[in-house]
């Protein structure tokens, strides 16, 4: 029991504590604030509330299949509004004066959808033990357990992001943020293959090197999608994702990074435009 | 990084979470396929016991309820498959296993079975343990060590949290002073027994402060002794001027009256923008090897012309020494010290330069004129000072500023400077003692 609620806890948590973190320090180096920060968290925890709340009409939806394709719009969206999101701090970064206003909507959005879906699964395992005594023990413990693994790997990975000079630090959360993406539709794509909306298959399984239940693998989960024996389709889907979003980010680097240098070498066309 | 403390406190924490953890997580799993061994082992014990019971002994198929745990059951089976022995709650017909340890679903629950066969009795025992009670059994055994390391983990993290602020007082303690100090106020920071990371910190922050204090009280006394001196020949001259203007018959009288309060005015202006020039901020950080006895022997040829005027006698005595220094400024040093002892001494005065190398360098420049008293010698080299006024009895007018230029360089030369009897107990003698420099110099 305390085994199985490490690893439920810590896949939950590390997911949306890893988009946190690099949004923090993405926040960071683009001079944005995080006061967003905290009523996104507290909106994300009731979404996923009331999420649970509804999972067994949703689950009835689409016969029978309802939660497998909503879990699969979710993480479209994410797998979507992520990059886009890094996207809006790359300019900012090099335009410090560009409103803020959508780039902070993109966080809380992403922030809330984030919580919503994780904090949900964690719900319903909570409260489908807790009312067990005999198992409250091992269960506290491990959700401890994998709470405390999710928030400090989390932490880490929030003063590693930051640790980086400017220039290699975009491109350090262009790629992380780029994993992420492919990863989340990796799992789209299983929540597909489950609703038999997609095929099945198997390239190839390496849970005998890294198994899905152990920590390591959890960390890669949720950092690039780790899954031990992916389909055709979760491997096309991943690749064509992590490739797209890639480009898309270091474009918006590389825009970002010519405008600066024609703002350097035409100073004058800057403030005139500013004023 | 916003907060020093802030990231220590959460990357300890973070570190330390981790490590505590994984190893909790680790010893449950080692613990619990630990347990499981010994379950196993005690359900092999269990199976061999039964085996070895003399079932002519017993006096009804069925053990008691009593003495059965519904936690395990057994089946003493023969080799026709009859029951010959089984326990409570416990299927009636043979449980299908294998020899050896099994897993099974039987009764609504997974159970544990080993299974042993004696071929010699034709018999074999099956004993089965319900798995859902072993591992929960494993499990709370397991937690009683797993759950304390969680337990004390809030309390570590304030200790921390604790511990790094005391380890972090001293940089919160300089920060509040710095972050409250006026902008006038040029005194020292004062820490309690700053930790060594920090002094050198407390230290040159002490030195800028004190610099700049000083810079401060020296512009500012710069500025008001300035404007007075120069305010005495601009009164001169505007009075000769109105005088010539007022009575044009008397206009070439004033204008003679004039020139030397304009010569006074020019000196003055020049010895100021020197001062200028030998400010620590202005003063190069590279020092050169300059051979001393070499060095006076050009300024003395460059000045000789106004002794020889004077019917002034100099002469260069001592030996051969090389100090580190500022060429520029040596020179202004050496020919203001030559000019003093030219303009205060009468003509036909003897003037000496000395060097003597030593434990230190020694340059002094001592003379037999008119000396000043005892009292004055430690101001002669504040701004704007002239011993006996404002005209010395030599008749010789002055601004005040030579030896204080004089003891501007000799501290930017880390030396020393210090005014005794000249020669044969007249007079005056500057003595400047520089540092020996580095023995590895070469000489200029």
């Amino acid at each position: 029991m305390l085994s199985t609620s490490v690893i439920i806890l810590l896949r939950e948590v590390l997911e949306a504590v890893l988009i946190l973190s690099l949004f923090m320090a993405s926040a960071q180096r683009s001079g944005l604030n995080n006061r967003w920060l905290l009523p996104a968290i507290g909106i994300g925890l009731l979404a996923s509330i009331g999420y649970a709340s509804q999972l067994s009409t949703i689950a009835n939806l689409f016969d029978g299949v309802g939660q497998e394709i909503f879990d699969a719009f979710s993480l479209i969206l994410l797998s979507v509004l992520l990059p886009l999101t890094m996207y809006g701090h790359f300019i900012r970064v090099k335009e410090n004066s560009r409103p803020a206003g959508k780039l902070y909507a993109l966080m809380i959005g992403v922030t809330i959808i984030a919580i919503a879906r994780e904090g949900a699964e964690i719900y319903l395992y909570l409260s489908a033990f807790i009312p067990s005594p005999e198992l409250r023990n091992s269960l506290f413990a491990g959700s401890a357990i994998g709470v405390g693994l999710g928030f400090s790997v989390g932490a880490l990975f929030y003063f590693w992001l930051g640790s980086f000079k400017e220039q290699y630090g975009l491109r350090i959360n262009a790629i992380i943020a780029s994993l992420i993406a492919a990863g989340m539709i990796l799992q789209a794509c299983k929540m597909l293959i489950q609703a038999d909306w997609l095929p099945d298959g198997q390239v190839w399984d390496s849970s005998g090197l890294i198994a899905e239940d152990s920590v390591l693998g959890q960390l890669m989960y949720a950092l690039i999608g780790y899954e031990a024996s992916p389909a055709p389709v979760q491997i096309a889907a991943y690749f064509i994702v992590l490739l797209s979003s890639l480009a898309f980010l270091f474009s918006g680097l590389y825009q970002s990074r010519t405008k600066a240098e024609k703002d350097v070498n035409h100073p004058q066309a800057r403030n005139n435009h500013a004023a | 990084m916003t907060s020093l403390r802030r990231f220590l406190i959460i990357s300890i924490l973070a570190v330390f979470s981790l490590g505590t953890f994984l190893a909790s997580l680790q010893g449950y799993r080692s613990s619990m396929n630990e347990a499981q061994a010994i379950f196993d082992q005690q359900l092999r014990a269990s199976a061999e016991r039964l085996l070895d019971t003399p079932i002519a002994q017993l006096s009804t198929p069925a053990a008691p309820a009593s003495d059965i745990d519904n936690a395990s059951v057994f089946q003493l089976i023969d080799a026709n498959g009859n029951i010959l022995w089984r326990s409570s709650r416990t299927p009636t017909t043979p449980i299908s296993a294998e020899s050896g340890f099994s897993e099974a679903n039987f009764g609504g629950y997974r159970w544990r079975i080993f299974s042993l066969e004696n071929e010699t009795q034709s018999r074999r025992v099956v004993i089965a343990e319900r798995s859902d009670l072993r591992y929960r059994l494993a499990e709370s055994v397991v937690l009683q060590s797993v759950i304390p390391v969680l337990l004390v983990l809030p309390a570590t993290a304030l200790i921390i949290w604790l511990i790094i602020g005391y380890g972090l007082r001293s940089l919160r303690d300089l920060a509040e002073q710095l972050k409250h100090k006026a902008t006038d106020d040029f005194s020292a920071i004062n820490l309690e027994s700053p930790p060594d990371e920090l002094a050198p910190v407390v230290s040159a922050v002490n030195h800028s402060l004190q610099r700049l204090g000083d810079a401060f009280e020296r512009e500012r006394r710069f500025s008001a002794d300035a404007a007075h001196e120069l305010r005495t020949p601009i009164s001169a001259i505007s009075m000769h001027l109105h005088n010539g203007l007022a009575q044009p018959e008397h206009a070439a009288e004033a204008l003679t009256k004039l020139a030397p309060d304009v010569e006074r005015l020019s000196h003055l202006v020049e010895q100021l923008l020197l001062l200028n020039r030998t400010t620590a901020e202005t003063f190069p950080s590279q020092f050169l090897p300059i051979e001393l006895q070499k060095f006076c022997r050009e300024i003395i040829a460059k000045l000789y012309p106004e002794f020889a005027k004077r019917g002034q006698q100099i002469a260069l005595l001592g030996e051969s020494a090389t100090i580190h220094g500022d060429r520029f400024t040596l020179q202004i040093l050496i020919e203001n010290l030559l000019r003093n002892a030219m303009k205060y001494c009468p003509n036909g005065a003897q003037i000496e330069i000395d060097i003597r190398n030593s434990k230190t360098v020694t340059l002094t420049v001592r003379d037999n004129g008119p000396g000043i008293e005892d009292k004055d010698r430690e101001r002669i080299f504040e701004r704007f000072y002239r011993a006996g006024g404002d005209r010395h009895n030599s008749g010789e007018s002055g601004c005040g500023l030579g030896l204080s230029i004089v003891s501007r360089i000799a501290e930017l030369h880390s030396a020393k400077l210090s005014a005794g009897k000249g020669i044969d107990h007249q007079g005056l003698a500057i003595h400047v003692d520089f540092p020996q420099p580095p023995k590895t110099k070469q000489e200029s």
